[in-house]
Parts: structure tokens; C-alpha cells; sequence
């Protein structure tokens, strides 16, 4: 692949060779400009793999956040053509024909480029009591599990930011504790490991809790992992109405 | 680990001003069948509100008296506005059937199937509306 830079005009590209146009923001800077590079990719090139050509063959400048290479890390979530995607995994192709617009995600501040600021995010998981990591069940079925430290696989959710990102409330409302945080609270009510989840759900039994979604689904859209962070907020308020039907009936027992 | 009974506020998150909260939830970025039953609810939602106050300024002109009161029967039966509030009707079905559809999913019951289950109610919606249209134009 090799990547040249041209004006906004462009020229028609060659065959074979896409346009991207690139979100670009230095730190301590206000506003955003559009830079466009035309990059030579093959078919199945990702977004990843062009945004490296770029980043080797033309501007070392930009700024991008990537580890893992297939989609385990979660850490080079972006938007393409206004949709989360995380960028190791996702096609050029994907994106349709004509210039492609890649922005950082959006509800998070923005570092520099296409890389925002995760910390936010990662503050507003730690509520939920949420491990990590968990012991791998199918390890542990073979009598290994209790070796330190434990066998363990990561969680569905990556935290990648992506539902963050696409969340319609969370861009309205800053206030909103957002789908990322209430799915691992619900990981930590569904599985609580022998604890009593009840503060976990005292935290999410709030107007800017699992009260605030609007169900619009772009969570559970944008999840790259499958972890379905919209199906979690539901199963929250589901569990919630639960308890709070049962509280009643047992105040009308009592009454009697 | 100490857990506080409030939501807390994200440190780092920029604060949303009023146009901001407004730009937030009108976004459409995928276009996907959940995201434009959002839409949906909202806009009729919103279009609901305003008839409202329509319809308590109408009411209100039956204290003009009677010659006001026959003026807008005429304007109701003018075949244009008829077809304006028949609209009504399917804003009110796409938002109560809607709302039918968040009553259950938001309790956790059938969350994997809500892409059916809005399908159902646009297809609900259509066909109560299209036999109400042509009830109101005498047509059945």
C-alpha cells in the first residue's frame, strides 16, 4: 500500500485506492479539521491497516491507538462514516464507495486525532464491583481452577467505548452513567459470586441510571463483542421491578 | 470498595448544553430498526404535545359562540385538513402501540426480539390506519 496526501478538491483516485478523509485534532487545540489521504489498499484492507499506511508512509503525526490487531483490546474503536466500529477488524469495503470519513468517537474528548480520553469511561465501569476477569468455567470443571492465579478469559464487553459512543443519551445528557457501566453492573448482578448485588442495583435505581435509556438499541448495535449492553439495561430494570413487586407484596402480608 | 446510592457523574464528561441535549438524541447514525423507533416515539411524541394544545385552542373557541364554532366544523371538513388529522390517527397508534412494545422490552421480555416487535406495530399502525382512512372518506 502507499498512501499519498491531496487536497480537499481530490482527484478521481485510482483503482484500488481509497480516500480517506481523517479527523484531525492537536492537543491543547480547539476545533476539528478534515485531512485527506489517498491510500492504495487491497480488497479485505481494514481501517487499521490503512490508517498505518498512512501513519508510516506519510504523516507520523497521526495519532491513532491500536494493540491487539483482532479485536480483543478494544482500544482502536473510531467512527467510520458516523458508525462505531473498532478499526482492526473493520473492512474499507464496509464503508461503501467514495470517501470515507473517519472521527474519533464521539462523547468522549478527544486527545489528539483519533485517539479520546478512555478514563471516563473506565471511572464509570468501577462502580459496578465488575471483575475483569473470571475464573474460565470450563478450566475449572477439569480440576485446575484453583491454582493462582486462577484460569481466567476476559468478559464479553471489551470496553471499547463503542456503545458509549453511539448512546443518542449520553450524547444529550453528560449526566447519564451510560450502557458500558450499567452492562457491568449487570454482569455483577446476574453472576454476584456469593455477594449481595443489592448496592449495585441501588447505584443503577436512578433517573441517571438504567432509568435514563431511551431504548434506542445503538448500544447493543455498536457492541463489536456481542455483549448486547441494551439487553443488560433491560434485564436491570426488569430485576429492579422484580424486587420492588416483591417488596410490595410482602409490605401487603404484612399489613394483613 | 465504596458504593455510593446516587449515579455518579463520569469526571471527565463535557456538560450538555441545551443544544447539545437536543443534537444528542436527534443523531441517526445507523439507521437501524431500534434506533428509528426512537425517532418514531419521540417525534410523534412531540407532534402529540402540540396537538394537544391545538385541540384545547379549538375547545377554546366554543366560548366565542356559535358562529365561531361553525366556522372551524367547516374547516374540519375540508378534505385537506381531513387528511392532516387523519395523521393524527397514526400518530396515535405508532406511539401507543410503541409504547405497548417499550412496556415489555424495558422489563427485560422479548429485549432480542425488538426488532420484531416494532415491525409489528408499524404493521399494526399501517392497517388501522388505512381502514380508518377509508371509514373517514366513506369509502367502507
Amino acid at each position: 500500500m502507499t498512501a499519498t496526501a491531496t487536497d480537499m478538491s481530490g482527484q478521481q483516485p485510482q483503482e484500488g485506492s481509497r480516500r480517506l478523509r481523517i479527523a484531525r485534532r492537536r492537543p491543547r487545540e480547539e476545533g476539528t479539521h478534515l485531512e485527506e489521504f489517498t491510500v492504495e489498499v487491497g480488497p479485505d484492507a481494514t481501517l487499521l491497516e490503512a490508517l498505518r499506511e498512512i501513519r508510516s508512509h506519510h504523516d507520523n503525526s497521526l495519532t491513532l491507538r491500536y494493540s491487539c490487531c483482532h479485536s480483543s483490546c478494544g482500544i482502536c474503536g473510531m467512527r467510520m462514516n458516523g458508525r462505531e466500529v473498532l478499526a482492526c477488524i473493520t473492512r474499507l469495503a464496509e464503508a461503501g464507495p467514495g470517501p470515507i470519513l473517519v472521527e474519533p468517537l464521539a462523547n468522549a474528548r478527544v486527545e489528539h486525532d483519533l485517539v479520546v480520553d478512555m478514563r471516563e469511561l473506565y471511572e464509570s465501569v468501577e462502580p459496578a464491583h465488575r471483575p475483569l476477569i473470571r475464573q474460565d468455567d470450563l478450566l475449572a470443571g477439569l480440576g485446575v481452577g484453583d491454582t493462582s492465579p486462577p484460569f481466567a478469559r476476559f468478559e464479553d464487553c471489551i470496553e471499547c467505548g463503542l456503545c458509549v459512543s453511539a448512546c443518542p443519551i449520553v450524547g444529550s445528557d453528560s449526566r447519564y452513567v451510560g450502557p458500558a457501566a450499567l452492562t457491568a453492573a449487570w454482569r455483577s448482578v446476574a453472576e454476584p459470586r456469593g455477594a449481595d448485588p443489592a448496592d449495585v442495583l441501588a447505584w443503577v435505581d436512578d433517573e441517571q441510571g438504567c432509568w435514563r435509556c431511551h431504548a434506542s438499541f445503538e448500544c447493543a448495535e455498536a457492541c463489536p463483542a456481542g455483549a448486547d449492553p441494551a439487553g443488560a439495561i433491560m434485564a436491570l430494570r426488569g430485576e429492579l421491578a422484580r424486587r420492588q413487586l416483591a417488596r410490595i407484596v410482602r409490605l401487603g402480608r404484612r399489613e394483613r | 470498595m465504596t458504593v455510593t446510592s446516587q449515579a455518579p457523574r463520569p469526571a471527565h464528561r463535557r456538560t450538555a448544553g441545551p443544544l447539545r441535549a437536543v443534537l444528542g438524541w436527534a443523531r441517526l447514525r445507523g439507521g437501524h430498526l431500534g434506533a428509528a423507533a426512537f425517532l418514531t416515539n419521540r417525534v410523534t411524541g412531540l407532534l402529540l404535545v402540540g396537538y394537544l394544545y391545538l385541540h384545547l385552542g379549538v375547545l377554546y373557541l366554543l366560548t366565542e359562540g356559535p358562529g365561531s364554532w361553525a366556522s372551524v366544523l367547516r374547516l374540519f371538513k375540508n378534505p385537506y385538513v381531513l387528511a392532516l388529522e387523519s395523521l393524527l390517527i397514526l400518530f396515535i397508534c405508532l406511539h401507543g402501540l410503541n409504547g405497548l412494545r417499550l412496556a415489555l422490552v424495558e422489563t427485560g421480555t422479548g429485549v432480542r426480539h425488538q426488532k420484531a416487535w416494532f415491525a409489528a406495530v408499524l404493521a399494526v399502525s399501517t392497517g388501522l390506519y388505512a381502514v380508518i382512512v377509508l371509514a373517514m372518506y366513506e369509502v367502507i
